[in-house]
C-alpha cells in the first residue's frame, strides 16, 4: 500500500504538468515573442519593448482599445443589472407557469454557437431597421446590445446559484423585524448578492473584451473592436506588435478573472466559518 | 371578568398541494405563557408558527393577537417577532447592528437605539462582542444574539423555532433555564416549536402535542405526561409500556383488562366509562413499575403483580433500564434508580434473574386509540 501513494501522485503530477503545458505554452510563447526585438517572428533578436512602443503610437489600435473598453464597461454594467433581476426571478419566485422553460432558456446563450447568436442578432437588427428605422448604422450600440444578451445569461446563473445556496430566513428575519419588502431588498438581499454581482460584472467585462465572432456579425464600418483588429491584422500577415497587443489583452483578462474568482472564494469562506 | 385569550386561533388551515400541513386548528394562548408546540417533523408545528409570524397565509381560519385580527397584517407590521432555527443573523452586519436593525426600521432615534441595544446585549451577556460579525461567534453566542435581536422591539409575542436545536446537549440544558428566566423577567408570551420532548417538558407552561396537522392533546407538562389522551401522545412524550387487552369489567374508577397476550388480568384507574368487551391498551411508564426479587405482599391497591425474567439490562448510571419478559409473554420495560453503590461492578439485577414487577392501578392509564 505504501508504494501506491507516491506512484499515483507521480502519474497525476505529470498529467497536471502536461495539461497546463498544453494550455499555457502557446500563450507563454506569444508573451515571450512580444518582447522580441527582431521583426521576423521565429528569430530571437534580443529583449525589447520595441513593439509595445509601436503599439502605443498607432492610432487605430488606440481607437479599437477605447471602443472595446467602452463596450465592455457598458455591457458589464447593464448586463449585471438585468442579469441580477433575472437571477432573482429564477431563484425566488419558485412557482410560476413556465419556470422550467424560462430556466432552460436563460442558459441557452451559454451553449448556443456564437455564429448562430451573431447571425440571429444581425437579422434582428436588420429587421428592426426596416420596421422602426433603428439602428441607423450598426456600430458600438449594436455590439453592446449583442454583448449584453449573452453576458446577462452568465450573470443570471451566477446570481441564481448564489440565491439558491442562501438562507431564505435572512430575508424573513428582516421582514419580521419591520422592514418592508423594498427595504429588505436594499438592506439584506443586495448586500449579500454584491460579491456575486461584482464577480458577474468582471466576467461580463472580460467576455465582452474577448468576443470576436458576435461583434464581427453586428459591427458596422468604422467600429472595430480590439479582437476584430487583431484578427484583421493577422490575416495580413503576422506582425510582432500584435503579440504585444495580445499580451496586454491576456493580462487584462487574467486580472479580471482572478479578481472575480478571489471575490467569490473569499465570500464563501466568510459565509461558512 | 374572564380574560380573553391573548392569541386566539380559530379554524386555521394551510395546505400545500395535496398535503394538509395544518388542519382546522383552534388554539388559545394566554398572556405571558410559555407555550410549546411539540411534534415530529412534518406535523405542522413550524407551519403554524410561520402563520403566526405572517410568513404563510392561511387557506382558512383566523388569527387574533391581543384582540387584533392578523389576517391582513403583513409580517413587518405584526406585534410579533421570531427567532429562527438557523438564527438568520445578517452575515454582513456586526452583532450590534443585527440587534439594532428592528429599532432602526421603526425609526427610533440613534441615542435611544444605542441605549437599548446596549441594555439588550448586557441582558444576554454579549456586550463584549458588539463589534463582532456573526461568523466570528460560537453557536451559543449566535443563539444569544438572535434572541437579543428578536426581543429588542419588545414584541407582544416571541416565536421561537427550535431555539436550542443547534446547541450541544450541555449548553442546551443551561440555555433552557436561561430562556425560562428571561421569559419570566420580561413577561412576554413565548411560543416555542420543538421536536424534543424533554425540552418541551422543561420549558413549557403548557404543551400542545401535534400530529398530522392537528392537536393530539393540549395541557401542562404533567397532564400530558401523566394522563396522555392518546397512544400517540403517550409514546411521543417519554417512554411507555403499552399492553393491549379487552375490558372485562368496569367499576366506577377501576377498569379490569384481560391482556391479549397471556390473558392476565390487569387493573387500571380510569375516569371514563369503558364498555365490557371493548379493546383498549393499558399504558404504564417504566419508572412507575416496581421491580423486586421476591413476591410483594399482595394488597388490594396493587393487584398488578407479574412474574418474569430480566432479558435486557442497560446501566445508565443514575438509573438502569431493564426489559422484563413476563410469564404472560409480553415484555415490560422498567427503570430502576440505582440508589446504592455497587463498587464490585455488580448490578442489583442481572440478566436472567427471576423478578416480580408490580404497579398500582393508579399508575396505569387506559387508552382507546
Amino acid at each position: 500500500m505504501s508504494g501506491a501513494g507516491p506512484q499515483r501522485s507521480t502519474f497525476l503530477l505529470s498529467c497536471l504538468c502536461f495539461g497546463f503545458a498544453f494550455l499555457y505554452i502557446p500563450i507563454l510563447l506569444m508573451i515571450v515573442y512580444s518582447f522580441n526585438h527582431s521583426k521576423l517572428l521565429p528569430v530571437w533578436g534580443g529583449f525589447s519593448f520595441r513593439w509595445y512602443v509601436t503599439l502605443f503610437n498607432s492610432p487605430d489600435v488606440w481607437a479599437a482599445t477605447v471602443l472595446s473598453l467602452k463596450i465592455a464597461l457598458i455591457n458589464a454594467t447593464v448586463a449585471t443589472f438585468f442579469g441580477t433581476l433575472a437571477g432573482l426571478a429564477l431563484a425566488r419566485f419558485t412557482r410560476f407557469p413556465g419556470r422550467t422553460l424560462f430556466t432552460g432558456m436563460i442558459s441557452a446563450p451559454l451553449v448556443m454557437p456564437e455564429v448562430i447568436t451573431g447571425l440571429s442578432l444581425l437579422l434582428l437588427f436588420i429587421t428592426l431597421q426596416q420596421l422602426i428605422g433603428w439602428p441607423g448604422n450598426r456600430g458600438m450600440s449594436t455590439i453592446t446590445i449583442a454583448h449584453i444578451t449573452f453576458s446577462m445569461a452568465y450573470i443570471a446563473i451566477i446570481i441564481q446559484s448564489r440565491l439558491a445556496n442562501s438562507d431564505l430566513s435572512l430575508e424573513e428575519a428582516a421582514l419580521d423585524l419591520g422592514a418592508k419588502p423594498f427595504r429588505v431588498m436594499a438592506d439584506i438581499t443586495l448586500p449579500l448578492l454584491a460579491p456575486g454581482m461584482m464577480a458577474g460584472w468582471l466576467l461580463a467585462f472580460t467576455l465582452s473584451l474577448d468576443d470576436l465572432v458576435i461583434a464581427s456579425f453586428v459591427a458596422g464600418p468604422g467600429s472595430t473592436t480590439l479582437p476584430m483588429l487583431i484578427y484583421s491584422r493577422i490575416r495580413l500577415g503576422l506582425k510582432p506588435d500584435i503579440n504585444a497587443l495580445a499580451t496586454l489583452l491576456v493580462l487584462a483578462v487574467a486580472i479580471g478573472v482572478l479578481i472575480a474568482g478571489w471575490i467569490l472564494i473569499r465570500n464563501q469562506r466568510l459565509r461558512k466559518p | 371578568m374572564t380574560e380573553q385569550p391573548f392569541i386566539k386561533v380559530r379554524g386555521l388551515t394551510r395546505t400545500f398541494g395535496n398535503f394538509t400541513a395544518v388542519d382546522n386548528i383552534d388554539l388559545d394562548i394566554n398572556r405571558g405563557e410559555l407555550f410549546v408546540l411539540l411534534g415530529g417533523s412534518g406535523c405542522g408545528k413550524t407551519t403554524l408558527l410561520r402563520m403566526l409570524a405572517g410568513f404563510e397565509t392561511p387557506d382558512a381560519g383566523s388569527i387574533e393577537i391581543d384582540g387584533a385580527d392578523m389576517a391582513q397584517t403583513p409580517p413587518y407590521s405584526r406585534p410579533v417577532n421570531m427567532m429562527f432555527q438557523s438564527y438568520a443573523l445578517f452575515p454582513h452586519m456586526s452583532v450590534e447592528k443585527n440587534v439594532a436593525y428592528g429599532l432602526k426600521r421603526d425609526g427610533v432615534d440613534r441615542a435611544q437605539i444605542k441605549l437599548r441595544v446596549g441594555e439588550m446585549l448586557q441582558m444576554v451577556e454579549m456586550q463584549d462582542f458588539a463589534k463582532r460579525k456573526p461568523h466570528q461567534l460560537s453557536g451559543g453566542q449566535r443563539q444569544r444574539v438572535a434572541l437579543a435581536r428578536s426581543l429588542i422591539k419588545k414584541p407582544k409575542v416571541l416565536l421561537l423555532d427550535e431555539p436550542l436545536g443547534a446547541l450541544d446537549k450541555r449548553l442546551r440544558e443551561q440555555t433552557q433555564f436561561e430562556l425560562m428566566e428571561l421569559q419570566d423577567k420580561l413577561g412576554t408570551t413565548f411560543v416555542v416549536v420543538t421536536h424534543d420532548q424533554e425540552e418541551a417538558m422543561t420549558l413549557a407552561t403548557r404543551i400542545a402535542v401535534m400530529e398530522g396537522g392537528r392537536f393530539m392533546q393540549i395541557g401542562t407538562p404533567a397532564e400530558v405526561y401523566e394522563t396522555p389522551a392518546t397512544k400517540f401522545v403517550a409514546n411521543f412524550v417519554g417512554s411507555v409500556n403499552m399492553i393491549d387487552g379487552v375490558v372485562t369489567s368496569c367499576q366506577p374508577g377501576l377498569v379490569d383488562v384481560k391482556t391479549k397476550q397471556g390473558a392476565v388480568t390487569l387493573q387500571a384507574q380510569s375516569r371514563d366509562e369503558h364498555a365490557v368487551g371493548s379493546e383498549v391498551s393499558i399504558a404504564v411508564r417504566p419508572e412507575k413499575i416496581i421491580i423486586q426479587k421476591t413476591r410483594p405482599e399482595t394488597e388490594p391497591e396493587t393487584p398488578n403483580v407479574l412474574h418474569g425474567t430480566v432479558k435486557e439490562l442497560a446501566y445508565l448510571g443514575r438509573l438502569s433500564t431493564l426489559r422484563v419478559e413476563t410469564d404472560a409473554g409480553f415484555i415490560v420495560e422498567v427503570t430502576s434508580p440505582n440508589t446504592t453503590r455497587h463498587s464490585d461492578g455488580k448490578h442489583p439485577f442481572e440478566w436472567d434473574d427471576e423478578v416480580y414487577i408490580s404497579f398500582p392501578a393508579a399508575s396505569a392509564v387506559v387508552l382507546i386509540a
